[in-house]
């Protein structure tokens, strides 16, 4: 390899974002895109996914384009690359209103990294615009959107090679932390593009895992044993904001020394964020929350992820899990499982797919009222995009097609969940179980490995363990306040 | 201070005049002529607009709760104060509750905030040497504004901290000091990240909304000192992102034809609209507007005899005060009238 560039990027890690070293998979990545081949990439959550475009993106002549699902997740990009100094970044989305976007799209010379969400890339004033400049590397985050054998396919993500194609051929690199070998070979075949594969291991040795069965009505119980015990940096995922709440009261009034809070999609804005950087800040205990947490929150030291509902996939049990122990130390997961959880991401994905009735409603002008009045954002949306797909399918054959995709979805969806479940009552090693999937191999567990191995769930519980907390306390008085905040030392 | 009793107080102000929802719309702040017109008319203007982030299942659990303590009895979709919730309204002024005044700091007091705790944060993290951080604040406007603040002291960090604390240290003083405190646990700094309003009503065992309401209170009390004194608190008054415009767009349109010379029966015809929705856009125009000129549609004559009639039945309800009054003098102009004592204008 050409040391000049070797040297070139060494230099910009620590210059750009004060690292001294690139992780597994970084170093590659990177120079394989600066090399002009087309990548695509597997690399596990917290692994520093983001450097691999993000460093290129910044030592680049031109500019960077980066398509990525989660909204939220683009934003909280901006803002960390912001803090971090680095301001020509911005990203555009559908969150924003059209003098937001305007701006953007104005002063696109400016930057050198774009968020883009894959709604917006179809405008297009955004494609004309874009294509009038050189765009360096093409990033699709989250690529498995791309594949209909994945369990979050998004159609729009289809579209995405004719927008390549639109802004000049940039070189693409295309980036997963869960992709399973045949929803990588889709990927492939669905960009229609020669690309180079770079696959890295996904486990993480220094996670202990754990299924812990319950009945529906000790579950509290239990949860309740296990904090006892083990006061450490805890996180507890649901899938209900309801039951995140009402848990987050039962802790608070168990455990009035520990600093719990809750955290989901359905607060405020301003508190989401408060709660967030408290959580970073080292201020909480334990947070109670749902999937909506952990996108752009890397903290080092959360040494037990707990999980209080089943997630509806693999990949996202993977996901919620990787936020544990990122600083290499054992940390362990354990899932509180009673029989009939599974039943919760069942319906779940009920009210995400609408019903063939619901399909005939929709597509049939002439009914009264509005459809929003009935069907909700999610299937309103899901419907949307069915009928603009099928524009030019005749009228007859539209809901047809519509309710066999419905159907298709349902089947995939449901097979992810009864994946999981195998996993959850399944004897062999839990990290086999796991990671097969997506690896050739599992390396072997750091510390202890599974509870189908060598972890005792039971022994485990019952040894006290604590950490030393940074939290100074808290004065209840405005003038002493005003003096902490606002006067040195 | 109570959520709870501030509901029932302005139910019992609404009593047998509007609806439950009336009070909902009044504490959202709903741009609505009606909800405008109604803060005043029964003099609940204080309340206007201070919980603009309310959300409907939230205050329907707050109607069941006193439902179900019989302090309110719902008929008719309009809320009846209950003698036990006569009886906890006796004796009690709510009217200047903590001299909250929704009406004339709703549009400006969650930005004033914001822009307190993100200059409070920046300031304090770059005394300590800490000039990367997340700022506590997403608003880019605000962020903005904070950034133009910090250049117009030339960065000078140390300074700004110091003015910045003897202002604060300043207003503070002339606050309630539970008040001061409930603001000052909300901003976030080197040390620490602040508390949600939720996290200190579980401190306190209290209901998020009375937090709530402290803390909008905290506000308005330092917006009322400093607006009286600016020239004391020049760091302060530059957090305060005037917005001018109070007027709903409808009645805005209606004041732009208005002002380019054309009468309300013509603006009803260009506009397609029914000349009882002009009339209530006059009303808000009235309301709101210094320059409008209430004496195009009513004589002084007329004004003051209504104006007479609104002291002799010390009511704001519009049918006694017609029932006084000359056939010749309809609602439209007890209503302007009425629109018309509104003392804060712009």
């Amino acid at each position: 390899m050409n040391s000049a560039i070797s040297n070139d990027i060494d230099q910009s890690l620590i210059s750009l974002f004060g690292f001294k070293q690139f992780r597994a998979g970084q170093r590659e990545i990177i120079e394989s895109i600066r090399s002009g081949n087309h990548t695509l990439a597997t690399l596990p959550t917290g692994s520093g996914k983001s450097i691999c475009y993000q460093l290129p993106a910044l030592i680049g002549e031109g500019m960077t384009v980066v398509v990525s699902p989660l909204i939220s997740l683009m934003v909280d990009q901006v803002k960390l690359l912001k803090a971090q100094g680095i301001k020509r970044v911005a990203s555009l989305n559908s969150m924003m209103n059209a003098k937001q976007k305007s701006a953007v799209i104005n002063r696109l010379d400016t930057y050198k990294l774009l968020y883009c969400s894959p709604e917006m890339l179809q405008q297009e004033r955004v494609q004309l615009a874009l294509s009038n400049k050189t765009i360096d590397f093409f990033v699709i985050d989250e690529a498995h959107c791309i594949s209909q054998w994945g369990h979050e396919f998004r159609p729009d993500f289809l579209r995405l090679r004719d927008v390549v194609k639109k802004l000049n051929n940039p070189t693409v690199l295309a980036l997963s932390a869960t992709a399973t070998p045949s929803i990588r070979q889709d990927i492939i075949k669905q960009l229609k593009l020669p690309m180079t594969e770079l696959v890295y291991p996904i486990d993480r040795p220094n996670i202990t895992f754990s299924v812990d069965e319950v009945t529906p009505n000790n579950k509290d119980e239990r949860l309740i044993d296990l904090i006892e015990q083990k006061n450490i940096p805890t996180m507890i995922y649901f899938s209900s904001r309801k039951v995140s709440e009402a848990v987050y009261r039962l802790l608070q009034s168990k455990f009035p020394e520990r600093e719990v809070a809750y955290y989901h999609g359905g607060m405020e804005q301003d508190e989401r964020l408060l709660i967030q950087q408290q959580f970073m800040n080292n201020q909480l205990d334990i947070i109670c929350c749902t999937s909506a947490f952990g996108m752009g929150v890397n903290k080092s030291n959360i040494r037990l992820v707990i999980h209080y509902h089943m997630p509806s996939t693999i990949e996202s049990f993977i996901q919620e899990v990787g936020r544990a122990g990122r600083d290499g130390k054992q940390s362990v997961s354990i899932l509180l499982y009673a029989p009939g959880d599974e039943y919760l991401p069942f319906q779940l994905i009920q009210t995400e797919l609408p019903t063939e009735d619901e399909v005939n409603l929709f597509l049939n002008e002439n009914m009264n009222g509005q459809p929003e009045d009935y069907l909700n954002e999610t299937k309103m949306r899901f419907l949307e995009l069915q009928k603009e797909q099928h524009q030019k399918t005749q009228k007859s054959e539209q809901a047809k097609r519509i309710i066999q995709y419905r159907n298709d979805r349902e089947r995939i969806k449901q097979q992810s969940i009864f994946k999981l479940v195998d996993w959850i009552k399944a004897d062999t090693c839990r990290r086999v179980g796991l990671f097969s999937h997506f690896q050739p191999d599992v390396s072997n567990a750091k510390y202890e490995c599974c509870d189908c191995c060598d972890f005792r769930l039971e022994e485990w519980r019952n040894t006290p363990e604590t950490y030393q907390k940074k939290n100074k306390p808290l004065r209840d008085n405005w003038e002493a306040l005003l003096g902490e905040l606002l006067m040195k030392g | 201070m109570h959520y709870r009793e501030l509901l029932l107080f302005l139910f019992k102000k609404l009593e047998h005049e509007r609806s439950v929802n009336a009070v909902f719309h009044l504490l959202k702040g709903k741009k609505s002529a009606q909800t405008l017109q109604d803060a005043y008319l029964f003099q609940i203007e204080n309340f206007y607009g201070i919980d603009r982030k309310l959300k409907k299942s939230t205050f329907d659990v707050y109607v069941r709760e006193l439902t179900e303590k019989r302090l309110v009895r719902v008929e008719n979709d309009q809320a009846i104060v209950t003698k036990q919730g006569n009886q906890i309204l006796r004796g009690r002024s709510f009217q200047s509750y903590y001299q909250i005044k929704g009406h004339k700091y709703h549009q400006i007091d969650r930005e004033f905030k914001q822009g307190l705790i993100l200059l409070i944060q920046t300031v304090s993290m770059l005394i300590h040497g800490e000039n990367k951080f997340i700022p506590i604040v997403d608003q880019s406007y605000i962020q903005s504004r904070v950034r133009e603040v910090l250049r117009d002291y030339s960065m000078q960090f140390d300074k700004i901290a110091e003015q910045l604390y003897g202002e604060l240290h300043t207003v503070l003083s002339t606050i309630d000091e539970h008040l001061a405190t409930v603001l000052l646990k909300q901003c976030s700094g080197y040390a620490r990240v602040g508390m949600s309003e939720q996290q200190i009503a579980v401190e306190e065992n209290r209901n998020k909304e009375d937090l709530h309401l402290q803390t909008v209170a905290a506000i308005h009390n330092i917006l009322d000192t400093i607006s009286e004194q600016p020239e004391k608190y020049t760091l302060l008054t530059r957090l305060i992102l005037k917005k001018t415009n109070r007027l709903t767009v409808s009645a805005q349109e209606t004041f732009n034809f208005y002002q380019a010379g054309h009468t309300l029966e013509e603006i009803a015809s260009i506009r397609q609209l029914k000349i009882s929705t002009i009339q209530d856009h006059f009303v808000e125009i009235a309301t709101h507007k210094k320059v409008f000129n209430i004496y195009s549609f009513i004589s002084e004559q007329d004004l003051n005899e209504i104006q007479e009639a609104i002291q002799n039945t010390s009511t704001r309800k519009l049918k006694p005060i017609k029932e006084q009054l000359r056939e010749e003098i309809d609602y439209f102009h007890i209503r302007l009238a009425i629109a018309n004592m509104n003392d804060d204008k712009e």
